[in-house]
């Protein structure tokens, strides 16, 4: 028989333990003797059984490096009973056997938490928890569905938060066993029975119970049956602390059946009073460039008066048709500029207004420009806009109000007018003091 | 962007195939433009017609008259039956079945 160094024991322990492929992937139920971190992140332990009444407890030590310790959602204390899942390993340095964590789960329920974390490990590896396989709610669902039991209290919540945020949604209520022998089939029966039913979204929800009562939800058949669903799936089942696997695997997951409710479906008054606020703002928008447009030829047709005379006594007396074009031209240019807002230019006419001596020969003519002003809008009507009179031809249309079914009117168009009779009204309802 | 486009050129889809989300994205693209103020008199016009007709589409999709709570069955040959769904069965929280 051959003397082995040390080193070269350990290498054999070391190659022989990680040749078993049981201890290459263990879950082990423990209780946390000691537990201490590196400065580099590292975790060691020493993990103890935890059965009662041995007579000398034993343990075994274990490691879980920083990596893996990223993704615990508790920090390991002594006295806590875990279900730790890694591999057997020999560090030969030092000739220890150590069991290297790649997660841990609290538990207070041995059993039950640990087919969890294993079906929780399986699935998640099958990419069944993946973000890109979550299909996105509708925003207003015409129709849904809800998987649960006809009798319990989590149909009533449901019932009752969908009457109240969005009576338009019609509910499918496809009843199953939620709890005990046969209801995983039951329910993997009732969400293809209601994938029939072509709703926008299915529910599936219970009320709170024991964590045996919850079981259905936690079955490996219910959560593929929820995978398979191409429709989207909302879950709340129990209460808030409860996290099933058919959460991980849901579209949405709500923390309880009316929270699912209030996920599937929004609010209608308040989608009814965003809309009544837009419509506020629309009628606001359009009064606001209405009103500034008017402004604006209101301003020029101002300024023109002022100029036209001049203009037309320095002129040397030529036709009424031509001043008339020219004038049509100069307001129309004037009105183009104004909107496009070259006050500069307006001001340049202006400056060459009428001279004092002129004013006895601009009283001359007083008459014949009132009736070129009065002409003048036709530049602004030449280019397809009207202006809608009253059938006394005095009163222009504004208002909805001003008229009723059968009044007539006077529309004056670039090249003539055009009398009209009302055959509706519209008034916009919207109140435009708030409401 | 994307809005704008839908403003400006391409024909707008008719306000009747929209769903609510793309009504209300639109209509808030719609508002953007108008109270920016410096729209042109002719596209004011056009926008606000728009507008109106999206408020309207949002308005009809948000009314509609409250839906009943159906129960829904398969028979043996596999028919789908919907029958009323009894609120007066809702009494007991924890009846399994």
């Amino acid at each position: 028989m051959r003397i082995l160094q040390v080193g070269e024991l350990n290498s054999l322990i070391r190659a022989d333990l990680e040749e078993d492929p049981e201890l290459a992937d263990v879950y082990v139920e423990a209780e946390v003797g000691t537990c201490t971190r590196s400065a580099a992140g590292h975790r060691y332990m020493t993990l103890k059984d935890c059965r009662q009444g041995l007579a000398e407890a034993t343990s075994i030590k274990a490691v879980m490096f920083r990596g893996a310790g990223l993704h615990l959602n508790f920090e390991p204390e002594t006295g806590q009973r875990v279900i730790a899942h890694g591999r057997i390993s020999f560090y030969a340095a030092r000739g220890d056997v150590q069991l290297y964590l790649d997660r841990l789960e609290p538990t207070g329920v041995g059993a039950l938490a640990l087919a969890f974390a294993q079906l929780v490990a399986k699935l998640e590896a099958e990419g069944l928890f993946a973000p890109e396989r979550k299909v996105p709610l509708p925003f207003l669902p015409r129709r849904l569905a809800v998987v649960t039991s006809p009798s319990g209290a989590a149909i009533r919540d449901v019932i009752q938060v969908v009457r109240r945020r969005c009576p338009i949604t019609e509910l499918v209520v496809v009843p199953s066993l939620v709890q005990g022998e046969g209801s995983p089939a039951a329910i993997v029966g009732a969400l293809r029975l209601a994938d029939l039913a072509r709703p926008d979204a299915i529910l599936l929800v219970r009320g709170g119970g024991s964590l045996e009562d919850l079981q259905a939800f936690n079955s490996e058949e219910v959560a593929r049956a929820v995978a398979r669903l191409t429709r989207p799936v909302i879950t709340g089942v129990g209460h808030e602390t409860d996290t099933t696997v058919v959460d991980f695997v849901a579209d949405l997951r709500a923390a309880t059946p009316s929270v699912a409710a209030e996920l599937a479906v929004p609010d209608l008054e308040q989608l009814r009073a965003e809309i009544a606020a837009r419509r506020l703002r629309l009628r606001r928008a359009a009064d606001a460039t209405l009103a500034g447009i008017s402004r604006l030829l209101e301003q020029t047709a101002g300024r023109l008066t002022r100029l036209a005379p001049a203009a037309r006594v320095a002129s040397g007396r030529q036709d009424v048709d031509l001043r008339q074009a020219r004038l049509n031209a100069a307001y129309s240019r004037l009105v183009d500029q104004a909107r496009e807002g070259i006050g500069a230019r307006l001001n340049l006419l202006r400056a060459r207004g009428p001279a004092p001596r002129l004013l006895t020969a601009r009283e001359e003519f007083a008459g014949r420009v009132g009736r070129l002003e009065a002409l003048s809008p036709l530049a602004v009507l030449g280019r397809g806009y009207s202006i809608t009179y009253l059938a006394d031809g005095a009163q222009v249309l504004r208002d909805a109000s001003q008229v009723e079914v059968g009044s007539l009117l006077l529309t004056r168009l670039a090249n003539g007018t055009v009398t009209s009779a009302v055959r509706e009204v519209f008034p916009l309802k919207e109140a435009p003091d708030g409401a | 962007m994307e809005l704008e486009a839908k403003g400006a050129g391409a024909p707008a889809v008719s306000p009747d195939d929209l769903e609510y989300e793309a009504a209300l994205a639109e209509l808030d693209a719609v508002l953007l433009r108008l109270e920016d103020g410096r729209v042109p008199l002719e596209e004011a016009i056009a926008l606000y017609g728009r507008g109106v007709a999206l408020v309207r589409r949002c308005s009809t999709l948000l009314d509609g008259a409250e839906k009943r709570v159906v129960e829904l069955s398969m028979t043996g040959d596999g028919e789908l039956v919907e029958r009323p769904f009894l609120a007066a069965q809702v009494t007991e929280p924890q009846d399994a079945d």
